[in-house]
């Protein structure tokens, strides 16, 4: 097993998945978050300027969240198991990132924010999840692909735990998939890390 | 081998990427092109409502980056192993966060020269001539030496794309070993013969 350190800022954001994989693999690593202040130092000595980075041994930094992911994924066996089953994982995190993609998180501006994150809601993320929702519900599986906890599963998780912050009931409107994330939530090693992870908002 | 069906407007787009691998894999599939009138007919027929789609043996994988990586890694155009597939995946990454940043949609024209030109300048030149520095460290022509990967097939997408939108910027005269990868891949049989054949279209 490669030493791992992940690089990122003190939130879930972009890294959290990639933490939550680790934890439920049983791999240690190195959760180095950077503090605001530090940032502006580090920033040049990053391969693109930007986190998360991870560190494989001596390796140069890996950078690009869905890069990170999938690598990781693919590393700890939660890739499904064939090359297709990985297509459908990679497609069901592709989309949650194109409709996350859509929340103006960054957007100064109170009114045009609360404008553009209500048509995110309403014309990307509920018409995506109505979709995955119906199509879980009908397969009547414990897990979203390849009949056992993958990338997919825990980035559906990630995703509703962030999307509490723009839509407090979120989950709770697709039953199946609220369903599953308590069910990824329960598991021992991630029950232990979520407890124990830094509270952070986002 | 699979039965492939790729599904998308007639069009290069989003779609001519994982073209662009059948070509060089000398895969055959079908390259089904529906018209803007066939469209609301097969919209719900689509996974997300949307294409690309590549059906494989009838099932889809929508997402055209998903399909790109899955042909990649199917077409044994990943780099070889799972550290080369994730510089893969970090490259696309780059080039679609650097490509998808212009602003293209901008409506106020003035506006629009100016983000375009400090975009260029920021995102896509520089993130080119990082590229053409892993290239180089590698000692070849493509990213991984002299062995043709997914990533070398996409940037060749790339640089078509900016040089149709974006001519005057002339982008390989600013980058030479990137002009010479493009032309090593317009070479490659399957591509050179895709290339004379595929459908002329505007975008």
């Amino acid at each position: 097993m490669p030493n791992y350190k992940l690089v990122y800022f003190n939130s879930k954001g972009r890294a959290e998945v990639v933490r939550l994989m680790f934890a439920e693999a049983g791999v240690e690593f190195e959760d180095k978050r950077v503090q605001e202040e530090d940032w502006p130092q580090l920033k040049p000595t990053m391969p693109f300027g930007q986190l998360p980075v991870l560190y494989i041994d001596d390796k140069p930094p890996l950078p690009q969240s869905g890069a990170i992911e999938r690598y990781v994924a693919r590393e700890l066996n939660f890739d499904g198991g064939s090359s297709l089953a990985f297509a459908y994982i990679d497609m069901v995190c592709n989309l949650l990132e194109d409709v996350g993609s859509k929340v103006p998180f960054m957007e100064k501006d109170e009114a045009k924010k609360a404008a553009g994150t209500k048509d995110a809601l309403e014309n990307h993320i509920y018409p995506a999840f109505d979709k995955i929702e119906k199509k879980f519900k009908e397969g009547g599986e414990e897990f979203l692909i390849a009949k056992r906890l993958t990338l997919a599963d825990l980035a559906i998780f990630h995703f509703s735990d962030v999307a509490r912050v723009i839509d407090a009931n979120f989950i709770t409107k697709y039953p199946t998939l609220d369903a599953l994330c308590k069910r990824v939530a329960a598991r021992p090693s991630i029950k232990k890390y979520l407890e124990n992870r830094p509270k952070t908002p986002l | 081998m699979p039965t492939y069906k790729l599904c998308y407007f007639n069009a290069r787009g989003y779609g001519e990427m994982c073209r662009l691998l059948f070509a060089e894999a000398g895969v055959e599939y079908e390259d089904i092109r529906y018209t803007r009138e066939e469209w609301p007919e097969q919209k719900p027929k689509m996974l997300f409502g949307q294409m690309p789609v590549l059906f494989v043996d009838g099932e889809q994988i929508a997402h055209s980056r998903a399909a790109f990586r899955y042909l990649a890694r199917e077409f044994k155009l990943d780099g070889g192993n799972s550290l080369n597939a994730a510089k893969c995946d970090m490259w696309q990454e780059v080039e679609f966060e650097a490509i998808s940043k212009l602003p293209f949609s901008e409506e106020d024209e003035a506006k629009k020269a100016e983000l375009m030109t400090s975009i260029l300048k920021e995102q896509v030149h520089p993130k080119i001539t990082k590229y053409e520095e892993a290239i180089k460290e590698n000692g070849g022509i493509y990213l991984f030496g002299d062995k043709i990967s997914s990533v070398d097939i996409l940037m060749y997408g790339a640089v078509e794309f900016l040089d149709k939108f974006l001519p005057n910027e002339k982008i390989l005269e600013q980058h030479p070993t990137l002009k010479t990868l493009v032309e090593e891949v317009q070479k490659r049989p399957g591509i050179s013969k895709w290339l004379k054949e595929r459908p002329v279209t505007e975008m």
